[in-house]
C-alpha cells in the first residue's frame, strides 16, 4: 500500500513511524518547511515533496492529515476530489466538515477522524464494563485531563504552532479529543452547562481551562480540561448502579469497585512504551493500532471506530460549551 | 458552663460527645422523640427534655442545633430572642436566614454555623497551600464528592430522614457542605452553571447528582455531588500557577506538585479515627476541633472561621444551582 503523509510536525512524524511499525514502506511526505522533510527523510527514510498536487494524492491509496486543525479540510477536500481515503487528526474547527461529511457519504470515501484515546487500553477496559452493565447503569462520572501547554512541545515556543491561536488552542482542541471518548462510553450529551476562559499565562492568548457539565441521557459527567496543570494529569471517577471505576493515567490499571462483595479489583495492562521527548503516558501504542484501523477501513475490510458524523456531533458539543448555537 | 443540645440525631449524639471530650459535663439535650432522649441519657448521662422555648434557651449559656435543617430557623429565632450563642449545623434553606443575620447582628447574639469540613487536616492543607502564595494563583479544580445515600444511616430507614426528602436531599446538604470550604479558598464564584436531577433508584425521590461549573474572579471549579456513589468518594485536582494539589480522602496524606523543582511532596497528616458505624475517613477529630473552636468563639468570636453572612453567599450559589442557573442548552 502506498501512504501519502500530509504535515510532518511531530504528529506527522509519529504516523510515519506508526505506518513503519506496521510494516508499511512505501511512504510519501509532504511538508511546506525544509527543515521538518529534511528530519523525516533522515529519521525515517521516507521520500518528501515540497509541493502537494492532485497527481500526488491520486498516487497513494491512503492518505493521512497531519497538519494543524485549521488545514485540515483543504485537505479533506483533496481526498473527496481524488476519492482517497483520509485519516485525519483531531478536529476542533466544524466549519465545513458537515459538507465534506456528506460530500464523503455520497462519493463512498472513507474518511476516518481520529479517536486516539478510544485505543488506550484503560479507555477499552473502561467502555466494555460501562457497556455490559455488570454493574448496573452509568450514574455519574468527574474527569479532569490536565497537561502545561508549554510541555507539549518543549523544542519549540508556545507561540510558533497552531495551539496558540484562539480557535485551535491548546486548551481548545483537547475538550473534543477527549470527548471523542467519552460520548463513545457514554453517549452524546442532551444538556452542556460549562465556563471557560484564561486563567493564567502560558506564553499565548488562548482559553486554558474549560469547565463543563454535561447531561446524558442517562447519568451526568464533569469534564475539566486545562493547559495549566504543571503536571500532567488524568484522573477519573466513574459511578454505576453496583461499582465504580476508577482511573488515573499515572497507573497502568484502573479499578474496580464491587458494591455486592465490598471490594475492588485492579485490572492491569500494558500501556507500552512512549516515544522520546514525551510524556511517560503518551504511549505509542495506542497511535499504532489507530493507524492500523485506518488502513483496515482503508482496505474496506473494517469500519474505523470514529466517524465523521460522530465527530461533527462532538464539535457541536464544544460549540455549545462555549455558548455558541 | 451549661450547653443546650437541640436535636439527638447522630449529628445531636456527636456534637455532645464532642463537648465531653472538651471537659463539658453540664448538657441537655432535647428532643421530641423520646427513644433518642432515653438512649443520649444512656449514653452520654446527659439531662434531657422534650419541651423547648426561648425562655429555656436563657437558663443555658450556649446552644447547639442539630435538627434536620428544616427545623434549623425555629430554633435559631429562639437563640437570638434569648440573646443565645449557637452553633447550627450544615444548612441547606436560604429562607429567614438573611432575617436571623440580620437580627442576629442587631442584638450582638454570636452564630456560628458548621463548617467542618474547614477543619479537616488536608483542607487546612490545601488553604495554606493554595493561599500562601508560594505556588502562584489558584487556575482550576475540580472536586468530586460522592457517597451513597443508603450508607449514610444505615440503622434506620431512608423515609423520614431528611436526606431522603426531595427539599433536603442528601446532595443538597452536601453542595453547602463542600461548597463553604472550597469558597474559603477559592473565594465565591461569579458565575454559576449547573445541571442536576436522579440517575438510579436509590430509595428517595431526590436528586442524586449535581454537576456544577463555577466560574471565579481568578480560575475556574468544576464541582459534582452526588448520593450514589456505591464506594465513598472526595476527589479534589487543584492547579496553581506553579503546583498542584492532589487528594483523595481516604489517604491520610495529599501530594502538592511544585513546579520550581518538578517533584511532588507528600504532606502527611492524622486523620484520627471514624466513630463506629461512620466511614473510616470520616474523622471525630474535626467535628471535635469544630466545637472546640465554637466554645473559643464564645470569648472572642473572631476565632470561629465561619459566619451566617458566609453561609447566605454559600447558600445563594445552592439555589442559584438549583434554579439550572445560566443559559439553557
Amino acid at each position: 500500500m502506498r501512504f501519502l503523509q500530509i504535515g510532518l510536525g511531530s504528529m506527522g512524524k509519529r504516523r510515519v513511524r506508526c505506518l513503519q511499525t506496521l510494516g508499511f514502506k512505501d511512504i510519501t511526505a509532504y511538508d511546506p518547511k525544509a527543515q521538518r522533510r529534511t528530519e523525516a527523510s533522515k529519521l525515517y527514510g521516507i521520500k518528501t515533496i515540497d509541493r502537494l498536487s492532485e497527481k500526488d494524492l491520486i498516487a497513494a491509496d491512503a492518505v493521512l492529515i497531519s497538519t494543524p486543525p485549521d488545514r485540515h479540510l483543504e485537505y479533506i477536500k483533496a481526498c473527496l476530489r481524488t476519492g482517497k481515503p483520509a485519516f485525519i487528526e483531531a478536529s476542533v474547527i466544524l466549519k465545513g466538515l458537515p459538507e465534506a461529511a456528506a460530500a464523503a457519504d455520497r462519493k463512498g470515501i472513507a474518511l476516518c477522524p481520529s479517536c486516539t484515546l478510544s485505543f488506550h487500553p484503560a479507555v477499552k477496559m473502561m467502555a466494555k464494563i460501562v457497556k455490559s452493565r455488570k454493574y448496573g447503569g452509568f450514574t455519574n462520572f468527574s474527569y479532569h485531563s490536565g497537561q502545561y501547554l508549554p510541555d507539549w512541545h518543549p523544542w519549540e515556543a508556545v507561540k510558533s504552532y497552531y495551539v496558540s491561536k484562539k480557535e485551535t488552542g491548546g486548551g481548545r482542541e483537547i475538550v473534543p479529543f477527549e470527548l471523542t471518548w467519552l460520548t463513545q462510553v457514554f453517549g452524546l450529551p442532551s444538556g452542556v452547562a460549562a465556563f471557560h476562559g484564561r486563567t493564567m499565562n502560558v506564553g499565548a492568548p488562548i482559553d486554558d481551562t474549560y469547565a463543563l457539565s454535561l447531561k446524558f441521557k442517562r447519568g451526568y459527567g464533569v469534564l475539566i480540561v486545562d493547559v495549566v496543570a504543571r503536571c500532567a494529569v488524568r484522573l477519573l471517577v466513574v459511578n454505576l448502579e453496583r461499582g465504580q471505576i476508577r482511573w488515573d493515567w499515572d497507573d497502568n490499571s484502573i479499578r474496580v469497585y464491587d458494591a455486592r462483595t465490598g471490594k475492588w479489583t485492579q485490572n492491569r495492562f500494558s500501556a507500552g512504551k512512549a516515544a522520546s521527548g514525551y510524556n511517560k503516558n503518551i504511549t505509542e501504542d495506542m497511535y499504532v493500532e489507530e493507524i492500523g484501523a485506518f488502513v483496515s477501513a482503508a482496505r474496506g475490510k473494517r469500519k474505523f471506530p470514529n466517524t465523521m458524523e460522530h465527530d461533527i456531533e462532538v464539535l457541536k458539543v464544544l460549540c455549545r460549551a462555549e455558548g455558541h448555537k | 458552663m451549661r450547653f443546650l443540645q437541640i436535636g439527638l440525631g447522630s449529628m445531636g449524639k456527636r456534637r455532645i460527645r464532642c463537648l465531653q471530650r472538651l471537659g463539658f459535663r453540664d448538657i441537655t439535650g432535647f428532643d421530641m422523640r423520646a427513644d433518642r432522649r432515653d438512649e443520649a441519657a444512656r449514653l452520654y448521662g446527659v439531662a434531657t427534655t422534650d419541651k423547648v422555648s426561648s425562655e429555656l434557651f436563657g437558663l443555658f449559656d450556649a446552644v447547639l442545633i442539630s435538627t434536620s435543617p428544616a427545623h434549623h430557623l425555629e430554633y435559631m429565632k429562639m437563640s437570638v430572642e434569648s440573646r443565645r450563642p449557637t452553633f447550627i449545623e450544615a444548612s441547606i434553606l436560604p429562607e429567614g436566614l438573611a432575617a436571623i443575620d440580620r437580627a442576629a447582628r442587631k442584638k450582638n447574639v454570636f452564630m456560628a454555623p458548621s463548617c467542618t469540613l474547614m477543619f479537616h487536616p488536608a483542607v487546612k492543607i490545601i488553604k495554606a497551600a493554595v493561599l500562601g502564595g508560594k505556588y502562584g494563583k489558584l487556575t482550576d479544580f475540580s472536586y468530586h464528592s460522592g457517597s451513597y445515600l443508603p450508607d449514610w444511616h444505615p440503622w434506620e430507614p431512608l423515609k423520614g430522614f431528611f436526606a431522603s426528602q426531595k427539599k433536603t436531599g442528601a446532595c443538597k446538604e452536601i453542595i453547602p457542605v463542600e461548597l463553604t470550604w472550597l469558597c474559603d479558598i477559592a473565594g465565591l464564584p461569579a458565575r454559576v452553571v449547573s445541571l442536576y436531577g436522579r440517575t438510579t433508584d436509590i430509595g428517595a425521590p431526590i436528586d442524586d447528582t449535581y454537576i456544577i461549573a463555577l466560574k471565579f474572579r481568578q480560575g475556574f471549579g468544576a464541582l459534582i455531588v452526588d448520593a450514589v456513589s456505591r464506594n465513598a468518594v472526595r476527589r479534589l485536582i487543584l492547579n496553581m500557577e506553579r503546583g498542584q494539589v492532589i487528594w483523595h480522602w481516604e489517604n491520610d496524606w495529599l501530594d502538592i506538585y511544585e513546579a520550581s523543582s518538578r517533584k511532588w511532596k507528600r504532606v502527611t497528616f492524622k486523620l484520627g479515627k471514624a466513630e463506629k458505624g461512620y466511614n473510616k475517613s470520616i474523622a471525630e477529630s474535626m467535628y471535635l476541633d469544630e466545637i472546640r473552636a465554637f466554645v473559643k468563639g464564645l470569648g472572642n468570636r473572631a476565632l470561629y472561621p465561619n459566619t451566617l453572612a458566609k453561609d447566605l453567599g454559600v447558600l445563594s450559589i445552592l439555589e442559584k444551582a438549583d434554579k439550572k442557573y445560566g443559559p439553557k442548552r
